[in-house]
């Protein structure tokens, strides 16, 4: 049996309108958790989060 | 498409954050506990101390052994807050708790009774906790990234967008902004916050406009976009303050989080292009020819 395997190539090409959703979702939800982690003010999320903070880099204190 | 962009995320964001924990542990949180000595050191208050300062100020004050600055009638504590005494000029007294109470230092308040976690096992804990959502937020961007581009990417792409990732969010906000030892002097935190993330966002929009622009002058236009936050330049620290730690203990700080930050970002790259790949084989068609023996 003859099989021609196409790798690394998605099955149909995906329309723009949908990357662009997915991108949008998963990018908003990124940002999210690195405001959370990183950027929230609030006492109790500093002192969990205080050493990665330090360690990113991000501004702290 | 958003599963395989969620799976790629969290996977690639799941090792990354593994291996900065290690890094972290190992030689970040030994400089972190060193300055926080230093910190402890600073604002425990003793006994007045009569002393004189180069200038030829001398006073007394009960937070003798609080490294500060005289000129005249304003000076400068370890902790990076500085003040000014309206009538006071040369050989004032004062007390460390008296100026604590009679100034607000804007930036925030820590609540020393607020809940922080346990030294040892449990802020180890936590620290992991914060570096595994921390990568795995960075891996949702890029694999978010990933997506807009939408071709395939194979592992030496994928180091390339990991060293952009660096770029943008570690090296290019360092430059103005390096990473801060507890008890830095630094300028308004809500600012510092924003310059962090607008010179982060310029970053990325001026690296995938150098990378992906058609022409000389879009990839112009992304240089100058990289470089715009750094003209307008980074909040400053108050003139004169400094730090609690020593700034030795402060430069290797800075050292070791952007290798710390390297790791993560070649880590993250190389996982999200191979979780990327792998996901996108499973999706492959396979042609079978119909009169096949």
């Amino acid at each position: 049996m003859n099989e021609v395997k196409v790798l690394k190539q998605d099955a149909k090409p995906v329309a723009l309108s949908q990357r662009l959703t997915a991108a949008v979702f998963g990018g908003l939800l990124g940002a999210f958790i690195l405001l959370g982690v990183g950027f929230a003010n609030a006492d109790l999320v500093h002192n969990a989060a205080h050493d990665s903070r330090h360690a990113i880099s991000f501004p702290c204190h | 498409m958003l599963q395989r962009l969620l799976l790629t995320g969290l996977l690639s964001g799941a090792v990354a954050g593994v291996v900065l924990t290690l890094v972290h542990l190992t030689m970040l949180q030994p400089l972190i506990a060193e300055a926080e000595y230093y910190e402890e050191q600073g604002s425990a208050p003793v006994a007045g101390v009569q002393h004189t300062h180069p200038g030829g100020i001398s006073h007394m004050h009960s937070g003798g052994n609080i490294p500060h600055l005289h000129e005249q009638n304003f000076h400068i504590h370890a902790e990076g807050t500085a003040h000014v005494h309206a009538g006071a000029t040369i050989g004032h007294m004062h007390s460390a708790q008296v100026a604590q109470a009679a100034h607000d230092h804007g930036a925030h308040a820590h609540d020393s009774s607020a809940w922080s976690p346990e030294d040892g096992l449990e802020r180890s804990l936590f620290t992991l906790g914060a570096n595994l959502l921390t990568a795995i937020a960075f891996g949702l961007l890029l694999a978010a990234g990933f997506t807009l581009y939408g071709g395939s990417i194979n592992l030496v792409q994928g180091m390339m967008w990991g060293g952009a990732g660096f770029l943008s969010f570690s090296f290019l906000p360092g430059l103005g902004l390096p990473a801060e030892l507890p008890a830095a002097a630094a300028g308004d935190l809500l600012a510092r916050q924003a310059w962090w993330l607008g010179t982060a966002v310029a970053s990325c929009i001026g690296l995938a406009i150098i990378a992906f622009g058609k022409s000389h002058a879009w990839r112009a236009a992304g240089l100058l976009v990289l470089v715009i936050p750094h003209a307008i330049g980074a909040p400053p620290a108050e003139a004169g303050a400094v730090g609690a730690a020593p700034p030795e203990l402060a430069a290797q700080y800075i050292m070791v989080t952007l290798f710390a930050s390297a790791i993560m970002w070649s880590i993250l790259g190389l996982m999200a292009a191979y979780v990327h790949g792998r996901l996108a084989q499973d999706q492959t068609v396979t042609f079978a020819e119909p009169h096949a023996t």
